[in-house]
């Protein structure tokens, strides 16, 4: 782990700045000394609840759930060895998905503040524990994958059959919304929810990051240098289902920052496997923050859904990738 | 002497096709040992087995009468070194990193390389004479390179036991015979049992103390080089005729034509 010093306070600093403008930035924009008042619980109690009831749980979550994401990226990138892969590829996000339009349909979600999350939390452990039984079994890191997409293309089958079957058009309309990734509304009690899942999931990439170092030498190099490949694999698939499965459930699927921001770091870490893991999580913080500023700030009359911002930046910058990686000679 | 790595009886079954059967091969510290035979032999699949990359369905293989530790631990990987075929690495690292990956084994779950580690890679990139290529991104390197830099990376970790699969496969006459230098010099300056998968049988004259022919996942012959290649279990086996001499000082093998029977060392 050398030479990273820089990177990571340089991306730490910048996803300071994302959440300070996250809380500086809304309906009513304050300044830094409004904000660090707000913060303090001195000055204006109007102000001080807004800054903290309203923007500091979604500018906290923000941070959250880009790391986790980014975080959950370079994890599947590099059991992949491929920079194509993304955290929703294994099927854990499309089934929290599926739980949370569960919860709508029968009204848990509006029942408790809790009963979504949990649902959507449900839905992708039980994707979790399927891939985790293929995992033990099977010998192929692709065998794997392609169980992940079955299983995705399932859960993704079914929620297409909720919304059908939704009882009235504004049930629709809010599963659909959801859907899309929001920051919105959310409280402290969402960002505590998921604490846990994420440090879990966060703790068991960095156990995995030598084996992740080790693939770069493919899987019979990795396994010739000590590593259990079942092991590994395990330990990444449980932790990528925590982080996003985490993520999911409280904001929505919010797609390309798993996928983007490994990459583009990847130069800056001379593409190690495990220096890359820490810096994307920082990056992944600093990116999804700064999305949430833009979704809030475009003049539109509805806000634009944060989930549709990363996908609105992150598809064009897919596509530039894999032409150009289509143009490398293998 | 004694033999050093050992695999005895060894069987290996994909469904109902045996890859290789009730195979016992022994490499000895000190030595090159070749391992020979035609496409589909069964010589990869041996050298995956002692690597512990294939679970064999019957057989042991031992290290000096000691069962070896279990594949995918760190204590195996200090034992035995394994350089396969084609040299993949998935991301672009520089050279040196890619090499000093070889040093796993020995460093602790979450320990960081100490000056040993980097000793290490030093002493192998001077052997390899990569030192001039420790900055250089693996996937801008020349073939030849990158065969000597995958060599530094296998003889980093420092093993008793060096595997290679093919190791001068799709490399010029030049850097074919600087990777066998190296891996003769392994053998014998440094007391490693290596074990080599060769095709070209003027090498395997060439470098190798001991060799195993194997076809159709037997073993057909094997002992010191020279009664291998003299035997006729040899022409039998690729069913080829040899010609054998001796050119400038150097032993040569080369095939001549193929025979009119079917291909097998059992016909012998």
């Amino acid at each position: 782990m050398t030479g990273n010093g820089g990177l990571l306070f340089g991306l730490s600093v910048l996803a300071a700045c994302g959440a300070m403008a996250g809380l500086m930035i809304g309906y009513i924009p304050y300044g830094v000394g409004d904000v660090i008042q707000g913060l303090a619980g001195t000055g204006d109690a109007r102000i001080a609840a807004i800054v903290r009831e309203v923007r500091l749980p979604r500018a906290l979550l923000g941070l959250e759930i880009g790391a986790a994401l980014g975080l959950a990226g370079a994890a599947m990138q590099g059991l992949l060895r491929n920079p194509l892969a993304e955290p929703g590829l294994v099927g854990v996000s499309a089934s929290a998905g599926l739980g949370a339009v569960v919860a709508f349909h029968f009204g848990i979600a509006t029942a408790t503040s809790w009963g979504l999350p949990v649902s959507a939390m449900i839905g992708a452990g039980a994707t979790t524990l399927l891939l985790l039984a293929i995992a033990r079994r099977t010998t192929g890191t692709l065998t794997l994958i392609l169980s992940g997409v079955a299983i995705s293309s399932l859960a993704v089958a079914l929620t297409s059959l909720v919304l059908n079957l939704a009882p009235n058009p504004y049930a629709l309309s809010e599963m659909l919304l959801w859907l899309m990734g929001s920051l919105k509304d959310r409280s402290m009690d969402h960002v505590l929810l998921i604490l846990p899942f994420l440090l879990a999931g966060g703790m068991l990439v960095l156990l995995a990051g030598r084996g992740l170092d080790a693939l770069t030498l493919g899987e019979d190099g990795a396994q010739t240098l000590g590593i259990n490949l079942r092991r590994l694999r395990a330990t990444v698939i449980l932790a990528t289902a925590l982080l996003v499965g985490g993520a999911v459930a409280v904001s929505g699927s919010i797609g390309f920052i798993g996928l983007v921001v490994p990459h583009m770091l990847r130069p800056f870490v001379g593409h190690e496997p495990r220096r890359l893991l820490l810096p994307s999580a920082l990056a992944g913080a600093a990116l999804l923050v700064l999305a949430d500023v833009v979704a809030r700030t475009l003049p539109t009359n509805q806000e634009v859904m944060v989930g549709v911002v990363t996908a609105l930046l992150g598809a064009p910058f897919f596509l530039v990738l894999v032409l150009r990686t289509n143009r490398r000679p293998a | 002497m004694t033999a050093m790595l050992s695999a005895r009886d060894i069987t290996v079954r994909i469904g109902p096709r045996p890859l290789l059967e009730s195979v016992t091969a022994h490499f000895h510290a000190g030595q090159v040992t070749g391992v020979i035979g035609p496409n589909g032999a069964g010589k990869s699949t041996l050298m995956r087995v002692l690597a512990g990359l294939v679970a064999p369905e019957t057989g042991a293989i031992t290290l000096d009468g000691a069962p070896l530790p279990p594949p995918g631990s760190r204590a195996r990987a200090r034992r035995v070194g394994y350089l396969p075929q084609g040299h993949e690495v998935h991301w672009p690292l520089t050279a040196r990193r890619t090499i000093a990956l070889g040093r796993m084994p020995h460093i602790p779950a979450f320990g960081t390389p100490g000056e040993r580690d980097s000793a290490a890679v030093d002493t192998a990139m001077n052997r390899t004479a990569t030192a001039h290529l420790a900055d250089a991104r693996v996937d801008t390197l020349s073939g030849g390179e990158r065969a000597r830099v995958m060599l530094a990376r296998v003889l980093v970790t420092e093993t008793p036991v060096l595997l290679a699969d093919e190791p001068v496969a799709a490399l010029d006459p030049y850097h074919a015979l600087a990777v066998m230098d190296l891996l003769a010099e392994e053998a014998r300056a440094h007391r490693r049992a290596v074990a080599v998968v060769l095709h070209d049988l003027t090498l395997a004259a060439r470098y190798c103390d001991s060799l195993i022919l194997i076809d159709g996942g037997r073993v057909c012959a094997a002992g010191p080089a020279e009664p291998v290649l003299t035997s006729g279990a040899l022409s039998a086996a690729y069913g080829v005729r040899f010609a054998r001499g001796v050119l400038d000082g150097g032993a040569v093998i080369t095939p001549i034509h193929r025979l009119d029977e079917e291909p097998s060392c059992s016909l012998n």
